[in-house]
């Protein structure tokens, strides 16, 4: 077992902590500012400055106003095109809402991350400013809280759209995509089709981050599965539709797997949503009504659909979500069954 | 040790305040050359200064010692400090121990003192003498985990966690002062617990946890380096030990916010999370093979908490290029102050270059975490979520490669093919069988690793055989067996062996069927072991039932395979005894089989051998009945054993043949979707055609007839279908006995007429529809003209004209009019008709309406020629017409050109039969010979006589009696006497040849062949013959008394020797003119010239006038007279 010299690092974190401590101390908290870390291409020494930055009167990529203690009335203008060492301190706001953000709580960090966004919007020519760090975790509070209307405006009016790369303004159309997500059945096709089209284009489908892409794949999902209301859930779904039912549940599991394990709030959805229309399958709910005790025999002559639904509700209830409340998915997972019991992997040989 | 350096600082700033007392004896100059000394690592002269100090101030009853008590602490931390860096940590233990526990430290007055020191003048060394139990706990902490990669003395983790507990404990209070809470030391001190906790010898992760959360409550964010190295401390165990393995989970998820870093944040640690989580989801796999699903969930969480926090290499690329773009021309750290974090441009370029390996070689860890994703989706039961992992990992990952380290470097191998195929699994596994065969056929199995090589070949097999493309089947059997070699006898090796022999059996290539089937039978691989028992008994009955049913086949050809097929069906009878079908589910085939077997085998042996034979085929009939009623093969058994006991049965067991027909029909009748109606139609028809013949007892005939009514009932009602080969047969059979009926049963007959004509049409059209040509149809449709005319007079008192039979038959409905093949034949019928009503009118000497219709007819001919040809005709119809145009050409001047135009006309219609080859082959052969034989060419004759020949040696007399009639007459046509001597004799000679009349026709054509070659003596002796036994058969005596006459004549020996001396012998000349006497004279005796027919008359009045001729021969009237004149002289 291989350990870290704990103390060392622990002490090493106290002394961050010390000059943390000292640095808030300085902050002036007049109008919207920012400090830089920066050095000067030019600059002969390897010392790094403390700019405290202002707005700019100007709006360019890479154009910013500082002021110094000596003259604080007079804004200097520059450009970061001058600067080898650019570097935007984390205002404290961001700090916070980023915490609340990786903490899950994702509704009181899209609201922190809001305000983040409309404070420093002057400052959004500066790369990685704030406001558009904030605006993208804004942007995945609401995909992952499902809330298309926040989605869709932010994506629409996304703060500094003009200084972004070709590489994301894909994921804003990604998000754009995504917030057109719906219940509503007639419009099912017409969303296909704008996700075929998007991933039709071979470079679109390259580019993409692995959160767009899982956005894409979900949006996919949900048009792919919208025929398949709650009514028709409720009342099985017909042999006719069988094979666009296990079309959907196929688009649903790519999505569900699609985020490769992380921000598993849409994996979740789509699984359920997976489980639900497998759930409805034709000849499901009866074999469920009927089912005697799993065993290997019963478990392996049991109808496909079946198994793949008390699979799939297994893994919710105790892996992603055991704290799940539906009862189709307690009353499937009831009848999970081991399959692998017993068996012998290559890695359980060695 | 940055540790001790930071707290040294502080007290070094303390110390550059504190007054100056003496030089030599000042403790605040002193402290200061501690500082310095501590500085140049000079620990040891550090520790002499800091001990003189404290031996000179420290005693308590000294008056220097009470002006600068109040600050020895800080020289007791000093001490302390220094015998940490020199690694006496025990000692150093003692030195806080001593600043902790002295109750002079715990003096307020004297804290108060220490406060006047520039420096520390809030609390003076307060702090210090608290914080020395945390460095005691630090201390024992420190000696537990052990230092520089050497493992602690693990014993001492309760002593650290005592101490660190007390400290909280003391922190919680509120008491600390307030420089400690300015170092926030709570967050580390539980942080430092928790570890404790985990790393003590039994781990006590729920305490471990408590700390977590504790911690995370604390206000300090820790560094991410602290917070991931805490974290794999928990996952290093965790994954150790599975019983911990949900602390993974639960350590991240009290505090996501700490793991859930940012891209560039995380990316020193992101490759690491994510092989931790492999190790997670490899329990989670051994979990589930333990059947231990708390654990397998457990296992499960914390892979996916470890996936969740983890990040793909080409995210990591693009966010450290990112953030170099800012920082990258930095020669050092970069802070950002606000979020506690340093960027180190030369750590991010290390990195950036480490995930840009694994893009650049395929080796993405987030390719990884899909394909672990999938597999453990998988083992749980959702093949869903697999097969959408492994689409998406051949989406996006399509180079996906895997590294292989050895001691050469390190090597690369492409998954594409292993995903491709795990792909395809899963498909298959969620019922899309298609989509499985589509990706499947993508495999290159050399490319998948040896054991799903031969999972692919085995695949696709299995694919095959399912799809049913046996001939594909045996290649890929072949490869399987081959790559399975060092394996002989797996269930895999076994099955190669089956597929290939079941593949065989369905090609019906029956002698490899025999061989391999054979083989493995006698292989020993047949055995439980590797095999199931249920396997080896599946196997070994279905090979036993392929090797006895191709030897049952092969026996069509060689006749040896019927012992050998019963041989082998009577070892399987004896290996696999059991009667239930879930055991011997073939038994009831073999059994059968074996009947087959035994009744094709008779007539090979000795009457008593068949006897045996039919015996024991009765026996195995009864088997299949006795044991297995509901078996599809019961109907077909009782079909046997019914013929078996009619047919060769003694004649009073006969009737016993009627109920087993009738059990046949019941139950095939009841098998589902009508497959039994082939074999209960085959059993109606034979029961309504025996049934009269066998009365069951007590049964009177009008029972009987009762009965026989409702077979044909049945039949129709249940059995009859369209294609059905007995219904023809059976509309005929009915319609004829309905001819049978009195005449008050009309009703029966016009039911049974109209059915057949119904069944006939049917059928014609069903053949019609499929493009084949039935042959019941024509016999079908000859029995229904037949009954129909003599039905109308029986039932109805009229007699058909040949008109009226005509109109019916060319209006015979539902017969398609592009159906040439049932047009012909029913073309063929009137033609039959008109022939039937020409000969009617010659027998009665009507010339007139015979030649009339003769014209009918060769018109008709003529019509049916060119309206159909030859292809659309049954071979049947072909034969007929050829012959009829035979007949025709006969009838034209030898060498005419008419004549060869019909000869070459016949010649195409028996060419059509001979080029099909299927039947009427002889008798085209025969046609044929007979056309060529009419030619003048000598070719023609050669090959018309090589034709003959080959049909004289046919044992059935019905072709060889007309091929020799036909070789005599073209010998006697090419002059070849002799050899028409020798095929006459064959033909007169041989038994069942032709009719009487023939034979006698052969005689005068023997007779014609003796004189011919020379052999008068002979001729005349055939001749005789025939005359004598045969004179009142006009048609042949009187060309045979004329023949002899001639030849006679023609001879023409003179008479010899002397009446008187009784050796006279009359002149040839004069005896033939004697045989032509006699014969008329006994004609006109017996009164048969009065009833002789013309073409009688004709003949015999050839005899009257070559008498006439011959008796005007001056010599012989001579002999006569002098004859007459000797008896008369003998009279007296």
């Amino acid at each position: 077992m291989k350990l870290t010299n704990v103390t060392a690092l622990l002490f090493s974190a106290a002394a961050g902590v010390f000059t943390l401590a000292s640095a808030q101390q300085t902050e002036q908290p007049a109008g919207p500012r920012l400090s830089a870390v920066v050095q000067l291409k030019n600059s002969k020494s390897n010392k790094l400055s403390a700019l405290t930055l202002v707005p700019p009167t100007n709006m360019a990529k890479g154009v910013f106003a500082y002021i110094t203690s000596d003259n604080p009335e007079q804004p200097v203008e520059r450009s970061t095109k001058e600067f080898k060492v650019f570097l935007v301190t984390t205002p404290p706001e961001l700090v916070v809402a980023a915490r609340a953000y990786a903490d899950g709580s994702l509704s009181t960090a899209a609201r922190q991350l809001g305000s983040v966004r409309s404070k420093y919007m002057p400052f959004v020519a500066l790369p990685d400013n704030p406001t558009q760090k904030a605006a993208w975790m804004e942007l995945n509070c609401y995909a992952r809280l499902q809330d298309w209307a926040g989605l869709g405006k932010l994506a629409a009016a996304f703060p500094g759209a003009e200084f972004l790369s070709s590489q994301d303004r894909l994921v804003l159309e990604a998000a754009r995509i995504l917030s057109h997500v719906s219940d509503d059945p007639t419009t099912a096709a017409s969303r296909q089709k704008e996700v075929e089209a998007f991933l039709g284009n071979s470079s679109n489908k390259k580019r993409l981050t692995p959160t767009a892409y899982a956005w894409i794949k979900y949006a996919q999902a949900r048009a792919a599965s919208g025929a398949f209301t709650e009514d028709m859930l409720k009342n099985g779904i017909p042999e006719a539709k069988a094979a666009a039912a296990t079309q959907a549940v196929d688009a649903l599991c790519e999505a569900a797997m699609a985020t490769r394990g992380r921000d598993m709030e849409l994996p979740l959805d789509a699984m359920k949503r997976a489980f639900a229309i497998m759930w409805a399958m034709p000849g499901v709910k009866s074999y469920s009504n009927t089912a005697k005790k799993m065993d290997k025999k019963v478990w392996e002559s049991a109808p496909i659909d079946f198994r793949e639904a008390v699979s799939l509700a297994y893994m919710i209830q105790n892996i992603f979500e055991p704290d799940c409340k539906d009862d189709n998915i307690r009353k499937a997972a009831s009848f999970f069954f081991n399959a692998q019991k017993g068996k012998k992997s290559a890695e359980a040989k060695k | 040790m940055k540790t001790h350096t930071s707290f040294a600082a502080i007290l070094a700033m303390l110390a550059a305040g504190a007054p100056l007392v003496s030089h030599a004896q000042d403790p605040i100059e002193t402290y200061k050359t501690v500082a310095s000394l501590r500085q140049r690592n000079n620990n040891a002269d550090a520790l002499k200064l800091v001990e003189q100090v404290l031996k000179v101030y420290g005693n308590p009853n000294s008056r220097v010692a009470k002006q600068f008590v109040h600050l020895t602490p800080f020289y007791h931390w000093q001490k302390g400090e220094i015998l940490t860096a020199m690694g006496e940590l025990d000692k150093a233990y003692e030195a806080f121990n001593e600043l902790y526990t002295n109750p002079t430290f715990k003096d307020k007055s004297l804290v108060n003192r220490s406060k006047e020191l520039p420096g520390w003048k809030s609390e003076g060394f307060a702090p210090l003498v608290s914080a020395a139990l945390f460095q005691m706990g630090n201390i024992r902490y420190q000696q537990a985990v052990g230092k520089d990669g050497k493992s602690g003395d693990t014993t001492k983790f309760d002593e650290a966690i005592k101490l660190m507990e007390e400290y909280l404990k003391y922190y919680e209070s509120g008491a600390a002062t307030k420089q400690e809470k300015s170092w926030k030391l709570d967050g580390k001190v539980c942080f430092m617990l928790m570890q404790a906790y985990l790393l003590k010898p039994q781990p006590d992760f729920v305490k471990a946890g408590q700390y977590v959360e504790k911690g995370r409550k604390s206000k300090a964010a820790l560094p991410d380096d602290l917070v991931i190295s805490g974290l794999k401390t928990v996952l290093s165990i965790a994954l150790e030990k599975p019983e911990y393995v949900e602390w993974g989970e639960k350590m991240i998820s009290a505090s996501p916010g700490s793991y859930h870093l940012p891209v560039d944040r995380m990316a020193p640690h992101s490759a690491q999370m994510t092989n931790f989580g492999f190790n997670a989801a490899k329990l989670w796999t051994k979990a589930l093979e333990a059947d231990n699903m708390k654990q397998a969930v457990d296992a499960a969480r914390t892979t996916y908490s470890l996936f969740g926090i983890s990040y793909g290499s080409a995210e990591t690329v693009e966010a450290l290029e990112d953030q170099l773009k800012n920082i990258g021309g930095a020669a050092g750290a970069v802070p950002d102050k606000n979020l506690g974090v340093t960027y180190t441009p030369a750590i991010s370029k290390k990195l950036l270059t480490q995930y840009s390996d694994f893009v650049t070689n395929h080796t993405e860890p987030e390719a990884y975490i899909l394909m672990t994703m999938a597999n453990t989706a998988s083992q749980m039961g959702s093949k869903r979520l697999a097969k959408a992992g492994y689409k998406m990992l051949m989406d996006l990952y399509p180079d996906m490669q895997q590294a292989k380290k050895d001691d050469s470097g390190t090597s690369y191998a492409s998954l594409r093919d292993i995903n491709y195929l795990q792909y395809s699994q899963l498909c298959r596994l969620t019922g899309d069988e298609e989509l499985a065969t589509q990706y499947e056929k993508m495999v290159d199995p050399t490319k998948v690793g040896d054991g799903n090589k031969h999972a692919v070949i085995l695949n696709k097999m299995a694919r095959l055989v399912k799809e049913k493309k046996w001939e594909e089947v045996v290649p890929v059997a072949d490869e399987a067996l081959r790559e399975l070699s060092d394996e002989k006898g797996s269930a895999n090796y076994v099955s190669a062996n089956f597929s290939k022999l079941a593949a065989l059996y369905m090609l019906h290539r029956h002698e490899d069927t025999l061989k391999v089937g054979e083989e493995l039978i006698n292989s020993g691989m047949l055995q439980p072991g590797a095999l199931t028992e249920k396997q080896v008994n599946d196997y070994d009955t279905q090979a036993y039932f392929f090797v006895v049913d191709s030897a049952k086949d092969l026996s069509a050809t060689d006749p040896a395979m019927l012992d050998k097929a019963l041989a082998l069906a009577e070892e399987f009878m004896k290996k696999h005894r059991s009667v239930n079908l879930a055991d011997n589910p073939m038994a009831p085939n073999v059994y059968y089989d074996a009947i087959a077997v035994l009744l094709k085998r008779r007539g090979h042996g000795k009457a008593e051998d068949d006897k045996k034979d039919l015996d024991k085929a009765l026996h195995y009939c009864d088997v299949i009945a006795r044991n297995w009623p509901e078996h599809d093969l019961f109907p077909l058994t009782r079909l046997n054993a019914a013929n078996i006991i009619i047919e060769t049965g003694e004649e009073e067991e006969k009737t016993k043949g009627i109920p087993i027909l009738e059990e046949c029909v019941n139950a095939a009748l009841k098998q589902p979707e009508g497959k039994g109606k082939s074999v209960a139609s085959h059993a109606l028809f034979l029961l309504a055609s025996y049934a009269p013949d066998f009365p069951q007892e007590d049964e009177s005939a009008a029972d009987v007839a009762v009965r026989v009514a409702g077979y044909f009932d049945r039949f129709w009602k249940e059995a009859d279908y369209e294609g059905n080969n007995f219904s023809l047969q059976m509309a005929g059979l009915q319609l004829m006995r309905s001819l049978s009926g009195k005449e008050n049963e009309k009703a029966s007959y016009e039911f049974a007429l109209s059915n057949a004509q119904k069944i006939i049409s049917r059928e014609a059209n069903y053949a019609f529809s499929k493009d084949t040509h039935d042959p019941e149809l024509e016999p079908a449709l000859n029995t229904y003209v037949d009954s129909y005319v003599k039905g109308e007079k029986k039932f109805h008192g009229k007699d058909l004209t040949l008109e009226e039979k005509m109109d019916h038959l060319k209006n015979f409905p539902g017969i398609q009019k592009n159906d040439k093949y049932t047009n012909a034949i029913l073309h063929m019928a009137l033609l039959t008709s008109m022939n039937e009503a020409m000969l009617t009118a010659k027998r009665a000497g009507d010339d007139a309406r015979a030649l009339e219709l003769e014209r009918d007819i060769a018109r008709s001919f003529r019509q049916m020629r060119d309206s159909f040809k030859p292809a659309d005709l049954t071979n049947f119809i072909c034969v007929q017409l050829g012959n009829y145009e035979v007949d025709y050409a006969r009838r034209l001047p030898a060498g005419s050109a008419d004549r060869q135009t019909e000869v070459a006309m016949a010649l195409a219609y028996f060419d059509q039969v001979l080029s099909k080859g299927k039947d009427m082959v002889r008798e085209a052969t025969l046609g044929k010979a007979n056309a060529l034989a009419l030619s003048e060419n000598a070719a023609q004759h050669q090959e018309a006589q090589g034709l003959f020949s080959q049909l004289a040696s046919d044992r059935d007399p019905s072709i060889a009696g007309p091929a020799l009639m036909g070789l005599t007459d073209l010998y006697l046509n090419v002059k070849k006497y002799k050899e028409a001597v020798e095929s006459a004799n064959r033909y007169i000679n041989m038994r069942g040849a032709g009719t009487q009349q023939a034979r006698l026709g052969m005689l005068l054509k023997l007779g014609q062949a003796y004189c011919e070659s020379g052999n008068v003596k002979e001729g005349l002796q055939t001749y005789m013959n025939l005359y004598v036994q045969h004179r009142g058969n006009i048609t042949y005596s009187a060309p045979a008394c004329k023949a002899m006459m001639e030849q006679y004549w023609k001879r023409n020996n003179p008479a010899t020797g002397d009446r008187l001396k009784g050796d006279f012998k009359h002149s040839d000349r004069w005896i033939a003119c004697d045989t032509g006497q006699s014969y008329v004279n006994q004609l006109q005796k017996s009164g048969i010239v009065a009833k002789m027919t013309p073409a009688e008359r004709d003949l015999y009045n050839e005899v009257v006038v070559l008498l006439s001729q011959y008796s005007k021969d001056r010599a012989v009237q001579e002999e006569s007279r002098e004859g007459q004149k000797f008896q008369s002289q003998l009279k007296r």
